[in-house]
Formats: C-alpha cells, structure tokens, sequence
C-alpha cells in the first residue's frame, strides 16, 4: 500500500511550489498514472516516491508485502539509465549485487530475465549497441530483477516509436498480471495513462496539484484497447485536462 | 591486422618522405633513412644501446605509472568531492599552466641527479593533465547515472566503483596516451644532460661526436619507446573500457582480444583455480625442504611453479570434460562452465591441451628425468577422472594424484627420488582425499542417481564423517611424523599445533545432518592449513640459517 498525504515540494523559495500537497492512495496490486501538462512536476513527484528526493512537506507511507528489510521498490529513470559501459547482462544483475546475492543466484535471476524479455542473445551487448525498445527492456529487467513490490516509471516508452511502445505497454500489462505488483507510471500520454492505470491521476500545470483522481475500471486486458470504455476513459481525461 | 598494415603504409610513407627530405636538404645532419636503419640493425646488437634503451624505458614506465597512481584517483577526488574541489582547485589551476619544466634544476639540487628527479619531473608534467581530465570528466558525467544507481540501492562508496571510476576511465586514458608524446619529450630533456644513460644521453651523445648515423638510432629508439607506451595504453584502454570502444566506432564488437581476460575468468573458474592453494603450499614446502642439500635457482623455482599450475589446470580441465554429462545432472554443478554452455568442449579441450603441452615444457626446462616422468604424471592426473565410476576409493586416488606434487617438486630440485619426502606426499594424499569426501557429501543424492561411486554414497554420511576423521588424523600424524624425519624445529612445532586445531576445528563445522557449511567454511580452513604448513616449514629453515 502506498499512501501519500500532502506531499510538496519547493526547490527555490522564489519559485515557490513545484508539488502543492499532492494526495493519493493505491492499494497492493493497483496501478497509477499520472498525468500532467510537461514540466509540471511529474518527475519530482516519482523522484520522491522513489526515495531519490525528500518532500519539503507531507508524508509518504509504504507498506510492502515483503518486509526484507530494505525498500523494495525499483525505479526506471526517463532515459533508461543504462549504465554504457555495463553489459546487458551486468546492467540487469547489478541491483542483485549491489544487495550481495550469491553469484549463482545473480546468473539464475539475470538468465530468466532476460529470457523472459527476449534479450538473451544481447546479454553481452553494450547499451550503445541496441534499440531504444532494447534499451527499455533492459531497464525493465533490471528493475524487476529484485522482485520489487513497487515499480516506478518514469515516461518509461517516450523515445520509442508507435508500434513498439504498444508492445512494450503490453508487456508491462503482463508483468502486473504475472507479479501483481504495484506500479506508478508518469506519461504525457492520455493513451497510454488510461491503458495502464487502474487510476489516473491528473495534476494541474505549476505548482502541481491534484486536479482529479480518475478510477479506470477496464483497466487490465490488452484488449481494452479497442473496447469503446477505452476511448469513453480517453476523452474523459481529455475532458479534465483541458485538450 | 587492419591496423597492422595501417601501421605498415604508415611507416612506409614515413620512411619516403624521410627519404625525399634527405635529398633535396641533402646534408649529413640527416641521413637518408636506408643508412639510419642499417646503422640501427647493427646498434640494435649491441648491449650499449639497449642498456641505454631499458634505462629509459625505466623511467618513461615508472614515471607514468606514479603519474596514474597518484593523478587518477585525485582526479576522481576532485571531481567526486565537492569540499576538497573548492579547496584544491584554484591551487591546481593556478600552477596547471605554470611549465614545469623550468624547474628542473631546482628538482636537481633537492632529489639529486640519479633517477629519482627525472620521474618525478616526468610524473608530475603527466600526472597534472590526467588530474584535470579526470576531474572535468567526473564533473562532466550526466547525474541521471547517479540517479539512476541510488534508485538501484547503490551506496555512496559504490557509486565510485560502478559509476564514477568506469566513466572517468576513458578519459584518464586519453589524458594518458597524450601524455605518451609530452613524457618521451620531458624524457629527452631530462636525459640530455647530468647523466651518462639513457637514449636522450645516446642522441646528445651521438652528437656531439658528429655521428649523425648512430643520433638517429637512438631517435628512432625513442620513437620505438613511444609507440610501445602509447600503443600499450591503448592495448589497456581497450580491455578496460571495451564500450568506449564499442561506442566510438573503434571496434565492432567486444572482439576476442579484450575477451581474453573475460574467458580467463571462465577458464579459472573451471578450474576451480582457487583451489590450487591447497596443494601448491605443500610443494612448495617440499621445494624448501629440498633445498637443504641441493641448489635451487630463481628459474628452477619458476619453473616448479609453471609445472605444478600447468599440470593442474590441465587435469582439472580434463576432468570437466569427462564429467560434463555428470555435472549437468548435478543442482550443484550445474553452472560450471561447460553444462551452463559457457564454454564448448572444443575450447575446453584446446586448454587442456595448451596446459599439458606447458607441465611438459616445465618439466623439460627443468630436467631431462622431470620431462620423462611428465607423462606418466599427466597419465595418472587424467585417469582421476574416471575412477569414481567403479569404485569408492576415488577420494583416495584424487589424494594420490595431487600428492605427486611435493614428490615432483623434491625430484626436479634434487635430481633423485628419496623416501622421506614420500611422508609430506602421504600427508597431503590423506588431507586431500579426507575432504574430498566431506565435499563428496553434498553429492549423496545425484551420485546414487547416477550411479557414481563415492564414500557417502555407499556408507552414508554418517560413516564418510568417520572416515573423513580418521584420514584427516592419519594427515596430521604424518605432518608429525615429518617434524621427526626432518628433524624440524619450534617454528615448526607451532605450525603443527595450529593445524591440528584447524582439523578439528573443520570437523566440528561439518554435522551430518548439516551441510551447509562446507563450501565457505572448507575453503578457508583448508587454505589455512596448506599455508601453515608452508609457513612452518619455510620459518622453520629460514631461523635455522639466519640465527
């Protein structure tokens, strides 16, 4: 469970806020997008859930179903952040060394990742020789080779081209089916908030408020794309946005 | 290769440019290149020159090697420490455009005129271009990596080692191989006076006495000296920054050379390289105990060392190809290399060859009996392999095998065999084989499975513990046994007391009903021993002969 309760944000008291008491709550297993105009402070938000930034106001509470003793949340960055001179393979098993697990655990773990995701045969690859659709499948192995509890993405699918990104999207539809995991996705995408979140939540232009939580109950199959609920959903958050 | 005959078009131009500017400059200052070269062939024979040439090579190495010791990581510093950036940058950029050159005869007067001053002024011209492009590079890295690693639950001080030093890498070699020019320039300077080695001695040498043929040897061996460095950098970069090159265009693919050290790891995992710590002590302790009546030489030692780390690879090489299929079926060794499909057998099989053709050269460079005894051996280490599949006392011929290793190491020092050496060979043949069985505990099931013969697997694991003791007890009384026959002393007695202990100590680890930890908690308690006894008995001999 995750439950934010007035989180903001100042970075320069001139500026004022960037956040402005953003509240939500997602139960185990539910999935959120947000959505906001561009610069409106999406990525400050997920850099706080992700623990990389501290709210100046208001508090995050986390509850895993694994308590292992450290936060079980994994975090893809907007360009992937890929380490170049890392292989696949030690891109992806990184996390799980960085929390000394055994060697063998690490190839077992790395090896059905990659498998899963396609990427075996790139396991030797740098990140300068792949796609950016590669490029962001690695990043999702990486992130889940902790078996995180809470993924968190950041305009995951931006950089890649239609046909793929769809295709990515699906994937990531599979991985919450699989894992039941809880996942957080911030997009500029009306598209793509609605085809993966189980809510949608709308922030205003800066500071960044909540301007609607919006509840998505077709949420979950692939096929909801071309459900007409879908595109009802769409233009509702059309409608909120403004656009 | 391209690069190869790169170089060679290269040169070839060089050398007719060289050429053509001889004739129309047409004086003796500058000979015509086929006259420099043929000098040099005759030069190149000579013990002068390359005295001359080591001496500086010497100094150009140690100097950039000091250089990166010390610039690399302060660079890194700078860039990664914010606080000690603001408080040493302005010190290091106020004196970076200072040449430091000029102070050269300061540098002569406080470190004298030896080597010392000449790779301290070396290093420090180095040393300041690597600090600052490592600085900037650090500086420069885009704060998404390290957004990027804290999200993965990287520590502060790992951050370093995964992002900082990898990114910076690239650039501190760049920094260094620009470096190349500006040290053997710094080099020729520092050489070209108050000393009387050293190629810039040679040329102003040459000089001097109008011998412009020989000048332009020594030129040439400086440009050599150049190429090497840069050339060897570049060698280095390409190993340790692969993506770079990758990322470049440089190369295409991680090619085979910079896989060489990747495949090394593979290899030495194969062969549980590690392990060579438990016997490699007790031939070395065979080698000190020899040494008392014969002369041993830093080539022979060389050479007993090669053998021992040749002989071994190769066996345990073979004794993984023979046993792929096993291993496979086996949850424990099913990641070696071979069943993981890491590594083909037809490469396995080529390093088990390389391996064998290496103990059998060591074993000719050491005698013509330790050649022709090097196949036997070879014979008996590859026939382990096999022997677990028709009886239980494999531990025991494991044990034998890796017990030639003392025996071998007192025949190539001695030239003969005796027979109480024999007693340090059946100490390490009970060491072995008893915790060969301990590890051959963890195997009960898939040995029985597949019908591989074992100690636990047929008396049970109660009864392997047993006899595991007992071998490990027959171990040490040989251990004692050898305190006696070599009329060895207190160093010795102490080593002796601490093993025993170790024993116990290892057979207290292992319950039963509790095997977990056999792995660690063997390794380090077995290396323990070997090196004790080592220690022991090369303390022992060293007080009987310097006190």
């Amino acid at each position: 469970m995750i439950q934010a309760k007035n989180l903001c944000k100042m970075f320069d008291p001139e500026d004022g806020n960037v956040l402005d008491r953003i509240s939500f709550s997602l139960k185990a297993g539910e999935t959120l997008s947000v959505i906001g105009p561009s610069g409106c402070g999406k990525t400050t938000l997920l850099y706080i859930l992700a623990d990389l930034l501290s709210p100046s106001a208001g508090t995050i509470e986390i509850q895993e179903k694994n308590t292992g003793g450290y936060d079980n949340t994994s975090f893809i960055l907007q360009d992937f952040g890929l380490f170049p001179w890392k292989t696949v393979s030690e891109n992806v098993s990184l996390p799980l060394k960085l929390r000394r697990t055994p060697l063998k655990d690490r190839q077992e773990v790395t090896g059905t990742l990659l498998k899963e995701l396609g990427l075996s045969s790139l396991s030797s690859k740098y990140p300068v020789q792949l796609s950016g659709g590669q490029k962001q499948r690695v990043a999702i192995a990486r992130a889940l080779a902790t078996d995180p509890d809470i993924l968190l993405m950041d305009e995951p699918f931006s950089s890649i081209d239609a046909l793929h990104r769809e295709r990515l999207q699906n994937i990531i539809l599979e991985i919450w089916h699989q894992r039941k995991l809880t996942y957080i996705i911030v997009t500029h995408s009306v598209e793509e908030a609605v085809f993966l979140g189980n809510y949608i939540l709308v922030l205003t232009d800066r500071p960044a408020r909540v301007k609607e939580v919006i509840s998505n109950s077709g949420f979950g199959m692939q096929s909801y794309r071309r459900q007409s609920s879908y595109f009802d959903t769409v233009n509702q958050v059309r409608g909120v946005m403004e656009i | 290769m391209k690069m190869f005959i790169r170089y060679i078009a290269s040169m070839f131009f060089l050398l007719i440019t060289w050429k053509i500017i001889s004739i129309v400059i047409s004086t003796a200052m500058l000979p015509p290149p086929e006259k420099a070269l043929s000098t040099f062939a005759g030069v190149v024979k000579t013990k002068t020159f390359w005295s001359h040439f080591t001496v500086s090579a010497f100094r150009v190495s140690s100097a950039m090697a000091v250089a990166w010791l010390f610039a690399f990581p302060a660079g890194i510093l700078l860039g990664y420490h914010r606080k000690t950036d603001e408080l040493l940058s302005p010190f290091i950029f106020l004196t970076y455009p200072i040449p430091k050159i000029v102070f050269l005869p300061v540098f002569l007067v406080l470190f004298g005129l030896g080597n010392f001053s000449k790779i301290f002024m070396i290093a420090l011209i180095v040393g300041y271009q690597i600090v600052v492009t490592t600085r900037d590079s650090v500086l420069g890295l885009d704060k998404k990596y390290i957004d990027s690693f804290r999200s993965l639950g990287g520590s502060s001080r790992e951050t370093l080692r995964h992002v900082i030093i990898p990114a910076a890498l690239p650039h501190a070699f760049t920094a260094l191989r620009i470096g190349t020019g500006t040290s053997i320039a710094v080099l020729f300077f520092v050489e070209s006076f108050a000393t009387s080695h050293g190629l810039g001695f040679f040329i102003m040498d040459s000089w001097g006495r109008f011998d412009y043929n020989l000048m332009f040897s020594g030129i040439i061996g400086m440009s050599l000296l150049g190429v090497l460095l840069y050339e060897t950098f570049n060698y280095m970069e390409r190993i340790l920054c692969t993506w770079k090159f990758i990322e470049s265009g440089r190369i295409k693919e991680k090619s085979s050379l910079p896989k060489i050290s990747e495949n090394i790891k593979v290899y030495g995992r194969m062969i549980k390289f590690s392990h060579t710590i438990f016997a490699l002590p007790f031939a070395l302790a065979a080698v000190v105990l020899a040494q008392r009546n014969s002369v041993i030489t830093l080539p022979l030692l060389f050479w007993i060392i090669v053998a021992i780390a040749g002989a071994r690879s190769a066996a345990m090489g073979f004794n993984r190809i023979v046993d792929a299929r096993f291993d496979r079926e086996n949850p424990r060794t099913a990641q070696r290399a071979i069943p993981a499909g890491i590594l083909s057998m037809k490469s396995a099989a080529v390093f088990v060859t390389v391996f064998s053709l290496i103990f059998i050269l060591a074993a000719a460079m050491i005698s013509r009996l330790c050649f022709l005894l090097s196949f036997p051996v070879l014979l008996i280490l590859f026939f382990y392999s096999y022997t677990k599949r028709f009886t239980a006392l494999s531990h025991l011929y494991l044990g034998f095998s890796i017990s030639l290793a003392p025996v071998g190491a007192w025949i190539a020092i001695t030239g003969r065999f005796d027979l109480p050496i024999i007693i340090l060979s059946m100490s390490l043949l009970a060491y072995i084989a008893g915790f060969d069985i301990l590890y051959a505990c963890q195997d009960v099931e898939s040995d029985k499975r597949m019908g591989l013969f074992s100690i636990p697997a047929r008396m049970g694991t109660a009864a392997a513990l047993h006899i595991s003791t007992v071998l490990h007890f027959i171990s040490f009384l040989c251990l004692f046994i050898l305190l006696i026959v070599f009329d060895l002393g207190i160093v010795y007695m102490v080593a002796l007391f601490l093993m025993g202990l170790l024993f116990i100590m290892e057979h207290q680890l292992v319950k039963p009903h509790d095997l977990t930890q056999v792995q660690k908690a063997f390794f380090h308690v077995n290396s323990a021993i070997s090196i004790i006894l080592f220690l022991g008995i090369l303390g022992d001999e060293l007080l009987r002969r310097y006190l």
